[in-house]
């Protein structure tokens, strides 16, 4: 096979359905040697498929939507606090360069710290409940946020701003079209960036210490030595992050819709 | 100075202050442009041409003396003019028909969202991009984007356009187009034109005065008044004998100048 | 016209204007005011602590200062560090080299990648600290379990910079090449590795701060030693001199290793046009 190739179109729709039977039977394969090995081996450890479809079942009926809202709720609360927070500070401080450069070392410190893993900070000041997680992914999410933002508003064109000045633009005006247009792109960037940090910080927070939720549901069957618990838990939370991923690059998609063409 | 001056330099210099050294750009230059008159500056690279338009525009201070403009001293931002830079500075984000009708949605003008559209649409056919209004920058060849360019810059009819070399980056045919384009428009809005070129052949085909400038720091070294008749034919020009005299006096005025550059 | 609207476009390199703008602007002056807001602050906090805010809450300088002089003077700190930086080397470099391996290969066999590609994005959407109690049940508190999450943290980001790098190739060059003659295995060696390079670099570049965090996470949820253990055995404590001064600990090496990391930045991209 060559690097370059040119197919028919006929080839082409051989190709895609040749992909979709390897991803079929791959997934298929995985599975079948998971259960056989589950009934071959030692259950306890490996456990199966069919057992952990089984318990995802039996929690579907009792308490697994309660903490999966759980999580959502943080994630989704979180973000409704960092976000416009971060925008804010982005575009303030972009615009103000001498407060920005007396702020740059706190900036550049809070940017180098993990802050995921100052959840028991939290979690000492606020408790078990939701209010720690929801901080945090709101933290999380603000520094995120306000980078991009940051960044987005100072690498405004400098010729446009004065372009537009000199058509006679009012501050405002400035801001309104060309400031804002030009740094959304960036902005857009950062929220596909934090959706999925917005995850992680709520099952960080979750797992250290929490009565709900998906990181609690891992730590809990891990707790009992329960491996189908956990497999399951952990399963939830592998479709939660897909749907995560999936909202991450249909946003791209927006960002990349006059930048395909553009310069 | 006469009513009759658009703009005046008057021994206006720039000085810049690069890591501990200061560098003069432009010496100081004392020039008097009159209404209406298309005045074009060459010169070797560096020599602060640019500089001079920045100054009438308000964008940058001179560093003595001062920028008269209409009368009045230039402190900041000159909205009187339209300002064509070689870099084109349109918005990515906004169609061909957005990006030229940008300076009307200003509420400095409060143009009415008919006679924006109207306008718009006549700056378009003027220009000749009929059928790429809802084009975006990104999809148009450099010579569209330029063409968008100045038709930015001429819809809120500015008395004064500045240019800095805004068709370097054209093929020649092209050039040619655009030079027709450009002293039909000037001439019918009778706008003052400040036009900065390394191009001495386009330089006499559009103006009426050209402006010698040397190497850095610059200084005016000749101003010669281009005595040719309007309506100029921009295709062919370049073969009568009036241009060829002009482009050999002013080509000696500049060679020394742009071989001193090269030396450097 | 206008005066109102100060001018935009600034000059190759500004004239600065005068007065206390200057001052604040040149480094001397901007050193002065940041020592000095330190310095405020952290009276600040020392006043703060005991009167207005109870001690539990926000501990105060003097007490954190000796906490950590007490782990520094016991050796105990050495030994913490030591172990999250073990945790974070060992899992990095055994992530990046499966995860270049695979990249690469993936990256010669389209069809094989494609077919891959759903478990992968899958196994990427989880959040890898979830996995956590797994490894700890799989290998025990110690530092094996958090070797294996940094590996696999490490792993899936270098493993997408590396397919990227490849799927980057210039077709062109390709070509160009095969006309020449080029068996498969020189346009791999001449064209495709080295066009890879820079993703890959830029890959484990980013994965430093990624080791690092997921070391102090494992450390965080089941450890007996690292500065992530620090933290949480402060917080079960209810000690908040010690989680301030472990956290202080954390945010001293963060530092660092950005800064490291921005240094090496330009040197390593000097090449690349």
């Amino acid at each position: 096979m060559t690097f370059s190739t040119t197919r028919s179109s006929a080839g082409i729709r051989a190709d895609e359905r040749f992909i979709l039977l390897g991803r079929v039977g791959l997934v298929l394969a995985i599975l079948l040697v998971w259960e056989l090995g589950g009934r071959l081996g030692d259950p306890t450890w490996v456990s199966a498929p069919s057992l952990i479809v089984l318990r995802l079942l039996r929690w579907a009926g009792d308490d697994l939507f309660a903490h999966v809202a759980t999580t959502v709720a943080e994630m989704a609360m979180g973000l409704t606090i960092g976000v416009p927070a971060g925008v804010l500070a982005g575009i303030f401080l972009g615009r103000a360069p001498v407060l920005s450069a007396l702020l740059r070392p706190i900036i550049v410190g809070f940017y180098s710290v993990p802050l995921v893993t100052l959840a028991p900070l939290l979690i000492l000041w606020f408790g078990l409940d939701m209010e720690p997680k929801v901080v945090l992914v709101s933290v999380v999410v603000f520094f995120l946020i306000f980078f991009n933002t940051f960044s987005g508003v100072q690498a405004v064109d400098k010729d446009l701003i004065a372009s537009l000045v000199l058509m006679g633009a009012s501050p405002r005006e400035e801001f309104q079209k060309l400031i804002l247009p030009a740094s959304s792109a960036w902005i857009l960037s950062g929220l596909k960036i934090a959706l999925p940090y917005a995850l992680i910080a709520a099952t960080v927070g979750e797992m250290i210490a929490a009565r709900r939720g998906l990181g609690f549901l891992v730590t809990r069957s891990a707790s009992q030595i329960d491996m189908t618990g956990l497999y399951a838990a952990l399963v939830v939370l592998m479709l939660i992050g897909v749907a995560v991923g999936t909202a991450a690059n249909a946003l791209e998609g927006r960002i990349l819709r006059w930048r395909v063409s553009g310069r | 100075m006469s009513t009759a001056t658009q703009i005046a330099l008057e021994g206006a210099s720039k000085e810049f202050v690069g890591r501990g050294e200061t560098v003069l750009a432009l010496q100081p230059t004392s020039i008097e442009i009159a209404r209406e008159r298309f005045v074009a500056l060459v010169g070797p690279s560096g020599c602060g041409k640019s500089t001079v338009l920045n100054m009438i525009a308000g964008l940058q201070q001179p560093t003595s003396g001062r920028v008269v403009y209409d009368g009045n001293p230039v402190t900041g931002p000159n909205r009187q003019v339209g300002y064509m830079t070689q870099k084109d500075t349109l918005l990515p984000w906004r169609s061909v028909a957005d990006n030229i009708g940008l300076a009307l949605e200003l509420k400095i003008r409060s143009t009415s969202r008919s006679d924006r559209d109207n306008r718009v649409a006549q700056m378009i056919e003027l220009v000749g991009l009929k059928g790429f209004e809802r084009h975006y920058p990104g999809e148009l060849s450099g010579g569209m984007r330029k063409r968008v360019s100045l038709a930015r810059s001429l819809i809120y009819e500015p008395e004064t356009l500045l240019m800095d070399e805004p068709f370097a980056a054209l093929d020649a045919q092209l050039r040619l187009v655009m030079h027709d384009e450009l002293l039909r428009l000037t001439r019918l809005r009778r706008m003052t034109v400040v036009f900065v070129t390394h191009d001495l052949g386009e330089a006499i085909t559009l103006a009426d005065l050209v402006v010698v400038f040397t190497g850095r720091p610059g200084r005016i070294k000749t101003l010669r008044e281009i005595p040719l008749a309007h309506p100029r034919d921009a295709f062919r020009l370049r073969f009568s004998e009036d241009f060829a005299r002009l482009h050999e006096e002013l080509w000696n005025e500049l060679k020394d100048e742009v071989a001193k550059g090269t030396d450097r | 016209m206008s005066g109102a609207v100060p001018a935009l476009r600034m000059p190759p390199a500004g004239r600065s204007a005068g007065g206390w703008r200057a001052f604040v602007t040149r480094p001397l002056g901007t050193a002065v005011i940041r020592t000095a807001t330190l310095v405020i602050l952290l009276a600040a906090w020392e006043w703060m602590s005991g009167t207005i805010i109870p001690k539990f809450w926000i501990s105060s300088p003097s007490a954190i200062v000796a906490v950590l002089a007490g782990w520094i003077a016991d050796y105990s700190l050495f030994g913490h560090v030591a172990a999250t930086l073990t945790e974070m080397v060992l899992g990095y470099v055994v992530g990046a080299a499966f995860a270049i391996a695979c990249g690469l290969c993936l990256g010669l066999l389209p069809r094989v990648e494609r077919i891959t590609a759903p478990v992968v994005t899958a196994l990427y959407a989880l959040p890898k600290i979830a996995l956590t109690p797994l490894f700890v049940i799989a290998f025990g508190i110690g530092l094996e379990s958090k070797i294996v999450l940094v590996a696999s943290t490490v792993f899936f980001l270098i493993l997408y910079n590396t397919l990227d790098g490849v799927r980057d190739i210039d077709r062109d060059l390709v070509e160009a090449l095969e006309i020449m003659g080029a068996t498969r295995g020189e346009v791999v060696r001449k064209a495709l590795v080295p066009a890879t390079l820079p993703w890959i670099f830029t890959g484990l570049r980013v994965a430093v701060r990624y080791a690092f965090t997921a070391a102090i996470l494992g450390e965080l949820m089941a450890s007996n030693e690292g500065i992530g253990y620090l933290i949480e055995a402060s917080a079960g404590d209810y000690n908040a001199a010690g989680v301030y001064a472990a956290v202080f600990v954390l945010v001293v090496f963060s530092v660092l290793f950005t800064e490291l990391l921005t240094r090496t930045e330009a040197s390593s991209l000097r090449w690349r046009v």
